[in-house]
């Protein structure tokens, strides 16, 4: 081999390297990038659920007599005061259907899941138990004078 | 082969090289594109969540409150949705005005289990 000369072999070896590394590089790229949109969805349902459980366990819906003619509700609410139910509302609740329940909370886009317990018997449960991955969360109230827990979970459809 | 000249492999080198360089160009300058606009939708949706939360905030507490957009957004409180540039974010109440307002100030009053927002 004359001095100086390029092989050819080594260009290929050297390209075929440089392709590999920068196919890794764009599957994981494309991975990461899919799992920021996992997050950003996943954050959605978090926020959701914060507000639905403080909606519901905060204040007393509108009108705050909504329990007495449930198709005038507007706003959600189960609390006679700050994170004491009302049995009168959370009846009233359980007689909405669940696409009702979800409309009214603005979630149709996902599945709803409350449970409310007391001494590990369930008071009211509205939809199913997720399956899918969901955020879930447990508030503890005060439910006719006894302490009582909500859970509040949200999945994707 | 004469001195100086260059074989016929090395410009077949040359080009394959020189098609790998287009196409990587071509990647980064998409993946660039998607990156930015991702980038600003996550501001955008930081926003937007922002002030939904404290739309919730001011009906849970009957509070008043202001604060500032940096976005003009639009309340649709018939689908109970704040959409802000290409963004959108969901409320779980529907007892707010709705409207268009631009970016700058807010005050939000909760009036009779009512939110109201205006500039």
């Amino acid at each position: 081999m004359t001095r100086g000369q390029i092989v050819l072999s080594d260009l290929v070896f050297g390209i075929v390297i440089f392709l590999i590394l920068m196919t890794t590089f764009i599957v994981e790229w494309t991975r990461l990038n899919g799992r920021l949109e996992d997050k950003n969805t996943f954050d959605e349902l978090e926020l959701l659920t914060f507000q639905i459980a403080d909606l519901l366990i905060k204040q007393p819906g509108t009108p705050s007599d909504w329990e007495t003619s449930p198709p005038t509700v507007d706003v959600l609410g189960l609390a006679e005061t700050d994170r004491i139910l009302s049995p009168a509302k959370v009846l009233a609740l359980q007689n909405l259907s669940y696409d009702t329940t979800r409309t009214l909370l603005n979630v149709e886009r996902f599945e709803l899941y409350i449970l409310l317990q007391q001494h590990n018997s369930a008071i009211i449960e509205i939809g199913s138990v997720p399956t899918k991955r969901a955020v879930h969360i447990r508030r503890y109230v005060t439910y006719a004078n006894k302490q009582a827990t909500l859970d509040i979970a949200l999945s994707e459809q | 082969m004469k001195k100086g000249q260059i074989s016929i492999e090395f410009l077949f080198g040359i080009g394959i090289i020189f098609f790998i360089f287009l196409a990587l160009w071509t990647f980064t300058l998409v993946t660039q594109d998607r990156s930015l606009r991702l980038d600003t939708s996550l501001r955008i949706k930081t926003e937007c969540t922002k002030l939904a939360n404290l739309i919730t905030y001011t009906f849970l507490t009957n509070t008043a409150h202001t604060a500032s957009s940096a976005y003009p957004f639009t309340i649709v409180n018939t689908s109970r949705v704040i959409i802000m540039d290409t963004v959108s974010c969901s409320l779980p109440l529907n007892a707010l005005t709705g409207g268009n307002f631009s970016q700058g100030t807010l005050h939000l009053h909760s009036i009779a289990s009512y939110v109201e927002v205006t500039q």
